[in-house]
C-alpha cells in the first residue's frame, strides 16, 4: 500500500517544483490494485481505511447478519485479485419471471436474490434458506463484479452516457444502448442489469441481500420467500447498519482506484498490445466497450474531471439468447450492461456468470448487438486474434 | 547489527513507551521532533528492518484499518514490532538463513526444551511423593477446593466503543442462551476469542480459591460440576465459566492434580536445595533485574552474574532469555515491584538453572517423543511464516508480502501471531533493526487525526457526483 497523498500545501508545492504536475490528473505511478485513488484528503483516506476494515470484517448474527444471507463479509466475494476486486468463488443465485415483456423481480416471493444461507436462529424457527420460487422463468448464478474504479464511473455525468445511448438504433448501426431507469426515475449504471444508480445504492443492495443487513436506507428486514421473518428470529434492532457505517463502506468502494493496464512491457509485447488495441477498435468492439470516459464534478476532488479508460459505455445492450437469463427492473433477459474491461487480466472467469474460462470463449458468447463485432473478430487471421486477446489481457 | 532497542515477548514490547499515552507525553515526544533533532534520514520513519522502512504514515494507516484497536503506545508498539519481525524474518529467509536448521530450532524451542527436562527431573526426584500427595483425584474433585475451570471470552478493552461492548455482551448472552437451550459447551467455546484456551475446549487450568482474578474466582467457586455461569465481566471482557463434570475430565484432572502436587513438592524443596548448595544472590542483582525488565533483549549476551552456587553461576543472559517469554504487562510490573519480589524471581529462575545443570550432569536427556514434538512445532511455525510472508515466491524477500500480511492482521483476516521470542531475537541479531519511539507516537497522532477527520463527515459520506450525494 502506498502512503496516501495528502493535498497539503507542502505536497502541492513539492509536486509543482519536482514534477511539474498538471491539473486534474494524478502524477506518479498508478495506485496498486485495492488501493485508493490518488489525491484523497486525510479525512477521505481515513474513511477509505475505516470502510475497508468494515468491508473485511466478519459479520455475526449478533450484529445483524442475516437472517438470510449469502456471505459473512463483503470480502468473501470481492477478493480477486485483491480485496475490493471481483470474485467467482461464491456465486449468487438469481431468479426472475419475464412475461409479456415485463420483468417480475418476484418481490412477493422474497425477491430475485435467492439467499442460500440462514442463521441458526432462523432455522430454529423452522425457516430455512430460500428456494427458487415456482413462478420464476429463469435463474442465473452470477459472480461478484469487480468494484475497482466504481467511484470514477459514478462521477461520469449522465449526459455523456445519454449522448451515446441510441435506444431505437436511430443511426442504424445495429447497436442500441440505453441507460435504464429505476422505479424512482433515476438512471442506473451499476449492476449487470443496470439496477443501481449510485455506489451507495450498490453497496446498500449488497449489504441487504448478500449479508442480510437492514440499513438506514432500507430498515425493513427482507421476507423469506415472501414470509415475514419472526421478530424473535432476528432480534437485532433495525437498522442494523446505520448511516455513518453505510457511508464508510460506500466511501471505501467509491475511493477504490481503477485497475491500471500492464506497465513496463517488453518492446515486442508492447507492439502486439498496440496492434491488438487498434484491431479492437477496428472490428467495432469499442462501439460498446468505449475506451475513454471523462468524469465531471464530484464531491471528492480526486474523482472529478478525470479521463478514465474503463472500456465500457455503462449502457444496457441486448447480447442475444446465449447470454440471456434473468431480467432486471428495466432490463430484458438478453440485456446486459457493458462490462468494463479494465482489470480483465485479473479475472479468472469471464462474463456475468463466470461461464467463460478465457477471452475467446467470452467473445464467442456475444450475440445480439455484438454479433457483428464478434464475427469480425472471428474473421481475423489467428495472429491478429492473438493480438486482440493479448491487448485485452493487458488491461 | 542487532541494534533494535527493545523487544518483548508475545509480539509485544516497547522501546520508549510502556506508559499510557498522555497529551503531556505526546508533547514531550514531539518537542525534539518539531525542533528538528532527528536525523533527516529518520524523519517520517516509525521502524526500520535492514533497508526496509515502515513510515509513520503507513503505520497510521494500519492503525486506522485496524479499528477498533487501542491507540495507545503499548498496543501500537506490538503492531510495529510485528512489522519489524516479519520484515527481518523475510529478509533473513531470503538471505539463506536456515530457519529449519538446528540453531534456529534450538532457539525457537529453548524454553519448551528446558521445561520438559525440568519436568522429567521433577518426576524422577519427586514423582512418588507427588502421587501420594495427590491421593484420590475423585475425592479431591468432589471436595472442590481445587477446581478445573473452562471459559469463553468475548474481549473488550479500554478503547472498545460502547456499541462494540454491547455487541460483545449480547454475543455472550446468546452463547449462554445456547447452553440454556440444551446446547453443548463445545458449541459455545468455538466462539471464544481466547485463542489459546479455545484450542483446549476453553480450559484455563486447575485452580484453588483466590488464584483466579477476583470476579472470576467468586463465580468459579460457586459453580457445581457441569454448571455454566451467567455472563461474568472482567477487565478482559465478558466470560462464561464452566466447571466440567468429573467424567468429562477424569484423566485430565488427575494429570493436572499430579502436576500441581509435583510443583508444590518441588517448590517446597527449593529453599532447602538453595541453602544446601550455597545459592547466593549477587549484590545489586535485584536492581539489575529491574533494568532488565525494561528490555530483556539487550541482556542476551550479558555475562553479568546474578547468583552463584558451588562454582556455578546464573548469568543475566539466562535470566534475559526467560524474561523474554514474559508478557509485556508482567515485565512492566517487574520494573515497578520491590526488591523482595525480584529476589523471589531470581531464586525461582536460579533454582531451575541449578536443577537443570544437575539433571544434565546426571545424564538426563529429553524423551525422544517430546523432542520430536518440539521439532514439529518449530517446523509448523516456520511453515506458517513461509506461507504468510511468501518465502517461496520469486520476489522473496517481498516488501509487498509483508505489507499484505500486516493488512491481513490489521483487518483481522489473519490472527496476529508472534515469533517465538528467542527465535525472534536470533533473527534480530542478524538484521539491523530499529523502532523509532517518536515515529510510533507520531503515527498514533496521525491515525487519530485521520480518524477525527474521517469521522467529521463520516455520517454523510463524501457524497456522489457533484457532491450532492445520492
Amino acid at each position: 500500500m502506498t502512503p496516501s497523498q495528502r493535498r497539503s500545501g507542502s505536497t502541492l508545492l513539492a509536486c509543482a517544483i519536482l514534477a511539474g504536475c498538471g491539473e486534474g490528473e494524478p502524477a506518479g505511478p498508478p495506485p496498486s490494485p485495492g488501493e485508493s485513488v490518488a489525491g484523497l484528503s486525510t479525512g477521505e483516506r481515513g474513511r477509505f481505511l475505516l470502510g475497508r476494515a468494515l468491508f473485511e470484517r466478519l459479520a455475526t448474527a449478533d450484529e445483524g447478519l442475516g437472517p438470510l444471507y449469502n456471505a459473512e463479509r463483503c470480502s468473501d466475494c470481492h477478493d480477486q485479485p485483491v480485496v475490493g476486486g471481483g470474485g467467482t468463488r461464491i456465486r449468487v443465485l438469481k431468479a426472475t419471471r419475464f412475461e409479456n415483456d415485463r420483468c417480475d423481480l418476484l418481490l412477493a416471493e422474497g425477491g430475485d436474490n435467492i439467499q442460500r444461507r440462514a442463521t441458526d436462529l432462523l432455522i430454529a424457527h423452522g425457516m430455512g434458506p430460500e428456494e427458487v420460487p415456482a413462478a420464476a422463468t429463469a435463474t442465473a448464478q452470477v459472480t461478484a463484479p469487480p468494484l475497482l474504479g466504481l467511484g470514477l464511473l459514478e462521477a461520469v455525468p449522465d449526459e455523456i452516457l445519454l449522448e451515446w445511448a441510441d435506444p431505437d438504433d436511430a443511426d442504424g448501426d445495429g447497436i442500441s444502448g440505453r441507460l435504464p431507469r429505476l422505479a424512482d426515475g433515476r438512471t442506473a449504471r451499476f449492476g449487470r442489469k443496470g439496477d443501481a444508480s449510485t455506489v451507495r445504492d450498490f453497496v446498500d443492495t449488497a449489504l441487504r441481500f448478500e449479508l442480510g443487513f437492514t440499513t438506514s436506507v432500507h430498515p425493513a428486514e427482507e421476507a423469506v420467500n415472501g414470509v415475514p421473518v419472526p421478530r424473535a428470529a432476528d432480534p437485532m434492532p433495525d437498522p442494523e447498519i446505520d448511516a455513518p457505517t453505510l457511508a464508510q463502506i460506500t466511501d471505501y468502494v467509491r475511493f477504490l482506484a481503477p485497475p491500471a493496464p500492464e506497465r513496463e512491457l517488453p518492446a515486442a509485447t508492447r507492439d502486439t498490445v498496440a496492434q491488438g488495441a487498434a484491431l479492437f477498435r477496428q472490428i467495432g468492439c469499442t462501439s460498446c466497450h468505449r475506451e475513454e470516459l471523462r468524469t465531471g464534478p464530484a464531491g471528492t476532488p480526486a474523482l472529478a474531471d478525470r479521463t478514465i479508460t474503463p472500456y465500457s459505455d455503462l449502457l444496457l445492450h441486448d447480447l442475444g439468447q446465449t447470454l440471456a437469463d434473468v431480467c432486471g427492473f428495466d432490463a430484458s433477459p438478453g440485456e446486459l450492461r457493458t462490462a468494463p474491461l479494465w482489470g480483465l487480466r485479473h479475472r479468472d472467469l469471464l462474463l456475468h456468470d463466470g461461464r467463460a474460462a478465457d477471452v475467446p470463449a467470452a467473445i464467442l458468447a456475444h450475440e445480439g448487438e455484438a454479433t457483428a463485432a464478434r464475427d469480425a473478430f472471428l474473421a481475423l487471421p489467428s495472429e491478429a486474434q492473438r493480438a486482440v486477446i493479448r491487448f485485452l489481457l493487458s488491461l | 547489527m542487532g541494534t533494535r532497542p527493545r523487544r518483548s515477548p508475545g509480539g509485544g514490547g516497547s522501546r520508549t513507551a510502556r506508559k499510557p499515552l498522555t497529551p503531556a507525553r505526546l508533547l514531550l515526544a514531539a518537542l525534539p521532533w518539531l525542533a528538528g533533532c532527528d536525523s533527516f534520514s529518520d524523519q517520517g520513519i516509525a521502524a526500520r528492518a535492514g533497508d526496509w522502512t515502515l513510515t509513520e504514515q503507513r503505520l497510521a494507516e494500519l492503525l486506522v484499518l485496524a479499528q477498533p484497536y487501542p491507540l495507545d503506545s503499548l498496543a501500537v508498539d506490538q503492531l510495529t514490532d510485528l512489522w519489524v519481525s516479519a520484515a527481518a524474518l523475510s529478509q533473513r529467509a531470503a538471505a539463506g538463513d536456515s530457519l529449519l536448521g538446528s540453531e534456529a530450532r534450538e532457539e525457537s524451542t529453548w524454553l519448551d526444551w528446558r521445561e520438559a527436562l525440568l519436568e522429567a527431573d521433577r518426576r524422577q526426584r519427586l514423582g512418588d511423593d507427588a502421587a501420594r500427595e495427590a491421593g484420590s483425584p475423585e475425592e479431591v474433585f468432589r471436595e472442590g477446593s481445587l477446581r478445573l475451570i473452562a471459559h469463553t471470552l468475548r474481549r473488550v478493552g479500554p478503547e472498545t466503543s460502547s456499541s462494540e461492548r454491547l455487541l460483545q455482551q449480547r454475543t455472550t448472552e446468546r452463547l449462554l442462551a445456547i447452553i440454556a437451550d440444551g446446547g453443548g459447551w463445545d458449541q459455545v467455546v468455538a466462539e471464544s476469542e481466547d485463542v489459546d484456551s479455545r484450542q483446549r475446549g476453553g480450559l484455563l487450568g486447575l485452580f484453588a480459591a483466590g488464584e483466579l482474578p477476583s470476579t472470576l474466582d467468586r463465580v468459579a467457586f460457586r459453580l457445581q460440576p457441569g454448571q455454566v455461569s451467567g455472563v461474568t465481566q472482567s477487565s478482559q471482557g465478558f466470560h462464561l465459566l464452566y466447571r466440567p463434570r468429573l467424567e468429562e475430565v477424569e484423566t485430565l484432572f488427575a494429570d493436572l492434580l499430579f502436576d500441581r502436587m509435583l510443583a508444590q513438592a518441588d517448590a517446597g524443596a527449593a529453599e532447602g536445595v538453595r541453602s544446601a548448595r550455597s545459592f547466593t544472590i549477587a549484590p545489586g542483582a535485584p536492581v539489575v533485574i529491574g533494568r532488565m525488565a525494561e528490555d530483556p533483549a539487550e541482556w542476551l549476551d550479558s555475562e553479568q552474574v546474578l547468583a552463584t552456587w558451588e562454582g556455578e553461576v546464573l548469568t543475566a543472559a539466562v535470566v534475559a532469555r526467560v524474561l523474554l517469554f514474559f508478557p509485556p504487562e508482567s515485565l512492566a510490573e517487574l520494573s515497578e515491584v520491590g526488591e523482595a519480589e525480584r529476589i523471589r524471581l531470581i531464586n525461582d529462575i536460579g533454582t531451575r538453572q541449578l536443577r537443570l545443570t544437575d539433571a544434565l550432569e546426571r545424564g538426563l536427556t529429553l524423551d525422544p517423543v517430546v523432542a520430536e514434538r518440539l521439532s514439529l512445532l518449530h517446523n509448523e511455525e516456520i511453515e506458517y511464516w513461509s506461507r504468510v510472508l511468501e518465502f517461496e515466491s520469486a520476489e522473496a524477500p517481498s516488501r509487498d508480502a509483508v505489507a499484505r500480511y500486516m493488512e491481513l492482521v490489521a483487518s483481522r483476516r489473519e490472527e496476529a501471531r508472534s515469533l517465538p521470542p528467542l527465535l525472534d531475537a536470533w533473527i534480530m541479531a542478524r538484521v539491523d533493526t530499529r523502532v523509532r519511539g517518536r515515529g510510533v507516537l507520531a503515527a498514533i497522532v496521525l491515525a487519530r487525526g485521520m480518524l477525527a477527520e474521517a469521522g467529521g463527515t463520516g455520517g454523510g459520506g463524501s457524497g456522489g457526483p457533484g457532491g450532492s450525494g445520492p
